[in-house]
């Protein structure tokens, strides 16, 4: 080779490799620094993010409902510095967990993309495992012991429903930053209120070294703003929760519906569901497998009897029909009817409860005995115009104001009418209709809220279970006042009088209230009443009489009658409310 | 002063000594420790015995260059066997031969230069017999041969690839023959497999992997070159400022103050920091070998061309080992890596090369 050829040869080499090295630092520095730039600030900063506990709900006297429980979770990192089969011995025999999801969650880890990724080990340790974990954390750097927050509901299902729970999270892999106390609501107040309730969580950022060890020092003048701290909002419900739990023991085996509120404010102190689900299974990670049980549980823990069941209302809607009857003129105080036993409408005969008959009865005992046959003819000189304007009054096939959703049920008006019974409405379905048979159904909020407007003289309540400063306006239905009164001494005579079919509650005479039956319809005769095809119970009432405080409804499953079934759950919760409410300051303003 | 550094030498001393300079800034910055005590404080000592090495140097005659090869190349073999006897063995290499408390010396940098010397003054010297390839392949793999296997012993994979590289590049290019070349490369391949199979250790095997894949194994052997590669990528254009290497500093680089002290370099000073630095090795490189075809004696030609393949592959095989495109290897950035052994060698070839371009005019044959 030639000296000159020797020297422009290996200049040219030289060149070429400088630019192969100039254009490899652009491509990584230029092209992609900004990548670059963002893993190196993952790289030293550690993010420390201090959960922060969900607000408390509390009942009207301040016990909680559910509330943060601060536990201790276990989370893995990969670090080459640790001995992986003493630690994986360590985790599967000291702490119990499960070899195979050990397993997985280490090879996971170690993936180039989860480099700096926490993995959830283990939930809520228990104290002598903390310490287990605390001797051991020096000696394993990929162990990390984080505290969060645990949605604890301490009466477990009682209310279940209108408090909900936390949506769960059945992912079996779980990156730190995705805490317990970060779940959003996933039913009744807990998703209604979840902006209030969810705090903020503090996230803070720590300089580590290559070991994950904190570095204490200034060396790098390198700040990373922190988000605001701020714990969830507590909220408080009107709701009395022990008196929800002596509702939900009261209803025994039966499953249904009770609603308890105050009829000057409008307050819900109780709302009870059964059956219901336990939200504490929801809280932690759940399987899907144990999801899904739950889901398919065949007589719908998830279901709100209280607001999303709908069903005829037997004879409590007598209520409304002896109002309307009474407003439009269609009867008296002095008017009567004779009942047989049946009534002959058109060749088929109409029944009355009472096999015998009731014999001469008017507004006020046709009420008590809840006699069938006065309301039939009564019924029909009414027409079903002005019966389903009044039930419309009495908020019968309309959305409550309410924050909850509802099954609002159907009243049979000229809509109705028209849309699904082509326009034609015989006789035997008005009178069906009159006694709560047939295409009407209500729910238990509803059946309150009729009470409520004959305890308070036409007061129309704003239900609500959250404690609220605000008043509530009440319209009043300007029902006339001798009429209320007949409507009134007949519900106080369906439990104290002789004959009255709500006697199952009687106690202390001032309970005033309307039993009734749902059929369940089946379809052969043989079924009817029996098992699943037993008919359901209603009774709604309230207390006391002379100076109306509380309204109580309860719906009863397959309870066969209302009073029977329900009466004594009533009498609980009166004798309940007496002893808790009016031996004290109650009664006194 | 200022008139020797228009000179070709001066621009050399510049440039060379400016490397250094750079090299103890970006050593001041890595850790902040009382500076007496601190790595930065030791190079600044070593720069100041490298300037007596440059002042020492170049008072040489190039005749004398010539007569000491054969006895330095001898005394560095000598040293060779003597780390191999009494070296300190530091992370599983003997390579290091302590001096008092302060100081430790690597043979294996020197033996380097001294193989340079040793091929240049044979070359030169082979008068009859310069014309026959076989004897030039034969001496220059036997001068190879010597202290690569010694180094191998050690074992110090990075001086041995070093070694190997700058004597296939003097020998091949002094001896050019386009078949002898292609045999080699042929040679080279397949040997590939067997070497692959029982010539290299486990460790070195799992390097070549993670070098090609270093994602597949982030926490291994693969770890430092994507720490390597972060730290360079994220000082973008104008890098993350002295002091702001997070990579460097909390310890996610390993042997940042040696192998990898180009990262930290990238990572402080960005895209304009790393142009910066290479151009200046790129000029010493560049530079000397236009005075190449300038110069007629053949030692004096061998000479310099061997020291500028030791600079420039230092610099190609540092940096690209630490972006990524070259595996793992102990190879330091002469003169900027921390470490005396480096920074004397580096600093010694400096001033061959400013000694040479500075004097060549003056003698057109070293004859004896």
């Amino acid at each position: 080779m030639a000296k000159s050829e020797r020297s422009s040869l290996s200049i040219l080499i030289v060149s070429l490799l400088l630019a192969v090295i100039i254009l490899r630092l652009f491509y990584i520095q230029l092209i992609n620094g900004y990548e670059y730039r963002r893993i190196s600030n993952n790289n030293f900063l550690k993010e420390v993010i201090v959960p922060s506990p969900r607000g408390t709900i509390y009942d009207r006297f301040g016990k909680e409902i559910a509330h943060s429980k601060a536990v201790v979770n276990l989370y893995y990192k990969h670090n080459t510095k640790d001995n992986i089969s003493n630690l994986r011995g360590f985790l599967s025999s000291d702490l119990e967990i499960e070899k195979k999801f050990l397993n997985k969650i280490i090879k996971k880890s170690k993936l180039g993309s989860n480099i700096n990724k926490r993995f959830l080990l283990k939930e809520d340790l228990k104290l002598e495992n903390i310490y287990k974990v605390e001797n051991k954390i020096s000696s394993y750097q990929s162990l990390e012991l984080v505290v969060d927050y645990l949605r604890v509901y301490p009466f477990d299902r009682v209310g279940s429903h209108k408090i909900g729970y936390l949506k769960s999270n059945d992912k079996r892999d779980i990156v730190y930053g995705s805490f317990l106390s970060n779940r959003l609501g996933a039913s009744g107040l807990e998703k209604i209120f979840d902006n209030d309730l969810r705090g903020e969580s503090n996230s803070r950022f720590l300089l580590i070294d290559n070991r994950g060890r904190e570095v204490r020092s200034k060396i790098l003048s390198f700040e990373k703003e922190a988000n605001d701290f701020k714990p969830g909002e507590n909220l408080n419900l009107t709701i009395d929760i022990e008196m929800e739990k002596l509702i939900y023991s009261s209803f025994g085996n039966f499953n249904g519906a009770a609603v308890v509120h105050d009829i000057e404010t409008g307050e819900i102190l109780a709302l009870v569901s059964k059956p219901s689900f336990n939200p504490n299974d929801f809280s932690k990670t759940i399987s899907q497998k144990k999801w899904k049980s739950i889901q398919n549980q065949s007589n719908k823990p998830f279901l709100d009897r209280s607001f999303l069941s709908s069903n005829p209302p037997g004879s409590i809607i007598k209520i409304v029909t002896a109002v309307a009857a009474l407003e439009e003129d269609v009867v008296t105080s002095e008017t009567e009817h004779y009942c047989k036993g049946y009534y002959e409408l058109g060749g088929r005969k109409f029944r009355c409860w009472k096999q015998g008959g009731h014999g001469k009865v008017n507004v006020v005992k046709a009420l008590i005995t809840s006699c069938d046959v006065f309301f039939y003819k009564v019924g029909l000189s009414l027409g079903i115009d002005r019966y389903s304007k009044w039930l419309k009054n009495f908020g019968f096939g309309e959305k409550i104001n309410t924050l909850f959703s509802q099954n609002s049920g159907v009243i049979p008006n000229k809509n109705f009418i028209n849309r699904f019974l082509k326009g034609k409405w015989y006789k035997g379905d008005m009178v069906n209709v009159a006694i709560g048979q047939g295409y009407l159904t209500v729910n238990p909020i509803q059946a309150s809220i009729m009470t409520s407007i004959i305890a308070s003289n036409g007061e129309y309540p704003e239900l609500k279970v959250v404690k609220s400063s605000k008043n509530n306006k009440q319209k009043n239905l300007k029902i006339k006042k001798r009429n209320l009164l007949l409507v009134q001494k007949g519900l106080l005579g369906v439990v104290n009088e002789r004959g009255g079919t709500g006697f199952h509650a009687f106690d202390d005479g001032q309970l005033a209230g309307k039993t009734g039956t749902a059929q369940v319809i089946s379809k052969s005769s043989r079924e009817y009443n029996l098992g699943k095809f037993k008919n359901h119970g209603w009774y709604t009432s309230y207390y006391p009489y002379t100076n109306p405080k509380i309204v109580i409804t309860v719906f009863v499953e397959n309870g066969v009658s209302g009073g029977s079934s329900g009466g004594p759950i009533i009498k609980r919760i009166v004798k309940y409310y007496k002893k808790n409410y009016m031996s004290n300051k109650g009664e006194t303003n | 002063m200022i008139d020797y550094l228009r000179k070709p030498e001066g621009k050399i001393f510049s440039f060379g000594f400016l490397i250094m300079l750079l090299g103890l800034v970006n050593l001041f910055f890595i850790r902040n420790e009382s500076f007496f005590n601190s790595y930065s404080f030791k190079q600044l000592i070593w720069i100041i015995i490298a300037g007596l090495i440059y002042f020492i140097v170049s008072r040489f005659r190039l005749q004398t260059l010539k007569q000491i090869s054969i006895p330095f190349y001898i005394i560095t073999l000598i040293l060779l066997l003597f780390v191999l006897i009494f070296g300190d063995e530091i992370s599983g290499a003997k390579s290091w031969i302590r001096i008092g408390s302060f100081m430790s010396f690597q043979p294996s940098e020197l033996v380097k230069i001294s193989f340079i010397f040793i091929i240049a003054k044979f070359f030169s010297d082979l008068g009859v017999y310069s014309r026959s390839l076989t004897i030039k392949y034969l001496l220059g793999f036997t001068f190879f041969f010597i202290p690569f296997f010694l180094i191998m012993l050690q074992p110090d994979l990075g001086s041995g690839l070093m070694l190997l590289i700058i004597s296939l590049c003097t020998i091949i290019s002094f001896s050019y023959n386009k078949k002898v070349l292609i045999t080699l490369c042929i040679l080279i391949t397949v040997s590939g497999f067997p070497i692959w199979n029982y010539g290299l250790e486990d460790y070195q095997k799992q390097r070549i992997i993670s070098f090609m894949a270093p994602e597949k194994d982030p926490s291994g052997y693969g770890y430092n070159v994507i720490q390597s590669k972060v730290a360079v990528g994220s000082g973008e254009l104008f890098g993350k400022g002295f002091g702001n290497s997070s990579q460097g500093k909390l310890k996610f680089l390993p042997e940042k103050h040696t192998d990898f002290a180009f990262s930290v370099w990238a990572e402080q000073t960005g895209f304009f920091g790393s142009l910066l630095l290479i151009g200046l090795y790129g000029f010493i490189v560049i530079f000397s070998l236009t005075f190449l075809q300038k110069i007629k004696d053949l030692f004096l030609q061998v000479l310099l061309f061997g020291l500028s393949t030791y600079f420039f592959f230092h610099l190609l095989i540092n940096v690209s080992m630490t972006i990524g495109l070259f595996p793992v290897v102990g190879i330091p950035l002469l003169m900027f890596s921390y470490g005396g052994s480096s920074l004397m060698c580096g600093a010694l070839a400096l001033s061959l090369i400013s000694l040479i371009i500075s004097n060549y005019k003056d003698v057109n044959r070293l004859g004896l």
